[in-house]
């Protein structure tokens, strides 16, 4: 097995309150894995930790893309300062520019791009909008040749626009490329925000509650794109859902959190007969 | 050739070219002047080694971009009226350029007045419509800049044509002080602190007696053209303009002169502002307004966009402010207290928040229609009060409804 992300024990607090406790798990390289328990077991608070929005206490979270040395992605946040930088002074530039630059929008350009529970777009720009604001960094920013018009700039925004169109074209968002992002149906909404986190060329894409408020039929719909995103395109999905079904039929790898802790994890049907997963949230 | 490893550097190189050469090439001799030509080369040469090797660096790192282009193309954002928009593209700076030499002097002062007004809510209209960051101290910028002219005049002899950018650089720099401690903030956090800013300037320059005069102000030298002056009669071993042309003398001359610059400027900076919203920085700006965390979920950073918010805003107010130092002749700080902040931040929302036309109809309209009410003078705020009123009730969204670019799939 090939691990793409690697989280390790990692540990968060809120005060007293413990929201994860040593959690543990590996994603595989062009897997799909679903992160499933009840709620507030700390599913989303997971994956604000993965995507660097939160920053863990203790542990450490290593995204490998093969063929590449590996980035911690904890270290992209910021650390704070030990007397050791002063044996290793190299690491004191790398500390201090993830202080002063780092953040989420580091995680994300180094691979990992999420969706919200709650849908987050751009509500007063088109749709097409959404999608380009997504590609700001691969798109040319230099700011004369932009405020010119030049040849170059203009040829990096048609790339940034067919890239954008080409992920509406899967998503069958294309008619609605122009209109203004809120003013979509839900499940649209869904789709584009699912378009605009994949522009920004991501590794691992990070689904938080993709279906719902869905319908069975968009529920149908939307699990046969994820698993078109998966082999047709090589993403590694991580997945929060609490559709059952829809997290047995697509996922290869599951894993059962409770109370901020890792109760169990494997494949479906393994996951299934566990008796602390069925006590605990199945039922 | 239309390689951009090559093209960025030598358009940086220009750019750094056009603003340096005033600045380090000119020594001023009595009256004459001398060029160099060595330093600003030499900046020339650093800037675009500089800018050259970072992209080579980035190429190192990253690789060339590749990628097909695409047949959708940006149609228009004038919406469903282009014919009319067209006829005002062309209509209006026509007219604008006309209109000095047919007002009279009163008119004139109106006009710059209007003019500024108009460039400090196209500035605000950056920070508050596209970056979505209440803005109540914006005034501060404004009075940099003035000040800037009218200190910069005193101490160090800098002439107009000098403090125009370095005004403007000083303001940019005060936005992005300014932004630093508010990086943390939204809403009614931010306009409180950007408040406490606009007082702090206003405090500083009325107190500060030994430097800026304090409530006795600053006497600023009229600007010059050419070394060409406008007064009656010109200082020692100058020449005033209406000899050089040989035309009467004239105290309106000065005025036209003034609102021609400001006119050109204030073209130039729509032309900035309107291109801005079409380019990435833009585009970020109106997603972080839209959604701060989504940004940062999409791989942009909210400090640096939050930051050039401030910065290109701050730097179009502190233009404004040289001008209104120059138009008046003497800056002191009644002209700049937290009713000037509020007035423009009335004229970008009664405009349509990230709205250009907008914004610029109301900046004119807020600015001329006190002039003709004189006659009401007594209930002129009571006036204002009921219009915000009314329009809020009657059109919300402003004067003008921003309008989204409309991208369309190319035909045959």
């Amino acid at each position: 097995m090939n691990t793409l992300l690697d989280v390790q024990d990692v540990t968060l607090r809120f005060g007293g309150v413990v929201a994860l406790n040593r959690v543990s798990l590996q994603v595989a390289w062009g897997n799909i894995t679903a992160i499933i328990g009840p709620n507030g077991a700390g599913k989303t608070t997971l994956f604000n930790c993965i995507t660097g929005f939160y920053k863990p206490q203790n542990g450490h979270i290593i995204l490998t893309p093969p063929n590449r040395s590996a980035t911690h992605l904890h270290h992209l946040l910021g650390q704070s300062f030990a007397w050791s930088d002063l044996v290793h002074p190299g690491q004191v530039w790398g500390k201090l520019r993830a202080k002063m630059f780092g953040g989420p929008h580091s995680v994300c350009r180094a691979g990992i791009a999420r969706t919200f529970q709650n849908i987050r777009l751009f509500k007063e720009m088109t749709v097409l909008e959404n999608l380009l604001v997504a590609q700001y960094r691969q798109l040319n920013r230099y700011f004369i040749g932009g405020l010119l018009g030049t040849r170059y700039f203009r040829d990096e925004e048609s790339m940034a626009i067919n890239r954008a169109m080409e992920w509406l074209r899967f998503f069958a968002l294309e008619a609605d490329a122009n209109r203004l992002a809120g003013q979509l149906p839900y499940g649209h909404q869904r789709r584009v925000e699912m378009a605009r986190s994949l522009c920004t060329d991501p590794m691992v894409l990070c689904l938080d509650e993709p279906a719902a408020g869905l319908n069975p039929m968009e529920t149908q719909a939307l699990s046969q794109l994820i698993r078109r995103l998966k082999n047709e395109f090589n993403l590694t999905i991580l997945l929060i859902e609490h559709d059952i079904g829809l997290v047995m039929e697509l996922s290869d790898h599951i894993v059962v959190l409770d109370h901020g802790e890792v109760i169990a994890q494997g494949r479906p049907a393994d996951i299934q007969r566990n008796p602390r997963v069925v006590e605990a949230y199945l039922g | 050739m239309g390689h951009p490893l090559l093209t960025q550097p030598l358009l940086t190189a220009i750019l750094v070219l056009l603003l340096t050469a005033p600045v380090s090439g000119l020594v001023l001799d009595g009256y004459d002047f001398n060029l160099r030509w060595h330093p600003p080369l030499w900046l020339t040469l650093i800037a675009f080694c500089i800018h050259w090797m970072i992209l080579l660096f980035k190429r190192w790192r990253f690789g060339e971009k590749t990628g097909k282009p695409s047949p959708w193309t940006r149609i228009s954002s004038w919406g469903s009226r282009p014919s009319v928009h067209r006829l005002a593209f062309f209509v209006l700076p026509v007219v604008g350029l006309v209109l000095p030499f047919f007002l009279g002097k009163y008119g004139l002062t109106v006009a710059i007045l209007a003019l500024i007004y108009v460039l400090l809510a196209l500035g605000l209209n950056i920070v508050v419509g596209l970056a979505g960051l209440l803005d109540l101290g914006f005034v501060a910028f404004y009075a940099v800049g003035a000040y800037g002219y009218a200190l910069g005049h005193h101490y160090l002899g800098l002439g107009f044509w000098l403090s125009l950018p370095l005004g403007a650089l000083l303001a940019a720099c005060c936005g992005i002080v300014l932004g630093f401690p508010v990086l943390r903030m939204h809403g009614d956090y931010l306009a409180i602190v950007t408040l406490g800013f606009g007082e702090i300037i206003r405090l500083v320059l009325n107190n500060w007696m030994d430097f800026t005069g304090g409530p006795n102000g600053v006497r600023v030298d009229f600007p010059t053209f050419f070394g060409l002056e406008f007064s009656r009669h010109a200082k020692e071993g100058g020449i005033p303009i209406h000899e050089f042309l040989g035309i009467d003398y004239s105290s309106n001359t000065r005025n036209i002169f003034i609102y021609l610059v400001l006119f050109l400027v204030v073209l130039l900076i729509l032309a900035l502002v309107s291109r801005l919203k079409t380019m990435p920085l833009g585009r970020a700006w109106e997603a972080l307004r839209e959604d701060e965390i989504a940004c940062r979920s999409l791989g942009i950073n909210h400090v640096t966009v939050k930051l050039s918010a401030f910065a290109l805003g701050a730097m179009i107010g502190g233009i404004g402010g040289v001008f209104f130092a120059a138009s008046q002749g003497f800056v002191n700080p009644t002209s700049f207290t937290f009713f000037e902040s509020a007035l423009i931040l009335a004229i970008v929302v009664l405009g349509g928040l990230g709205s250009i036309p907008g914004v610029m109809i109301a900046a004119v309209v807020l600015t001329v229609l006190p002039e003709m009410l004189r006659d009401f003078s007594d209930y002129r705020i009571l006036v204002f009060g009921l219009a915000m009123v009314v329009m809020m009730i009657w059109r919300p969204q402003g004067l003008v409804r921003a309008r989204r670019p409309v991208f369309q799939g190319r035909k045959g």
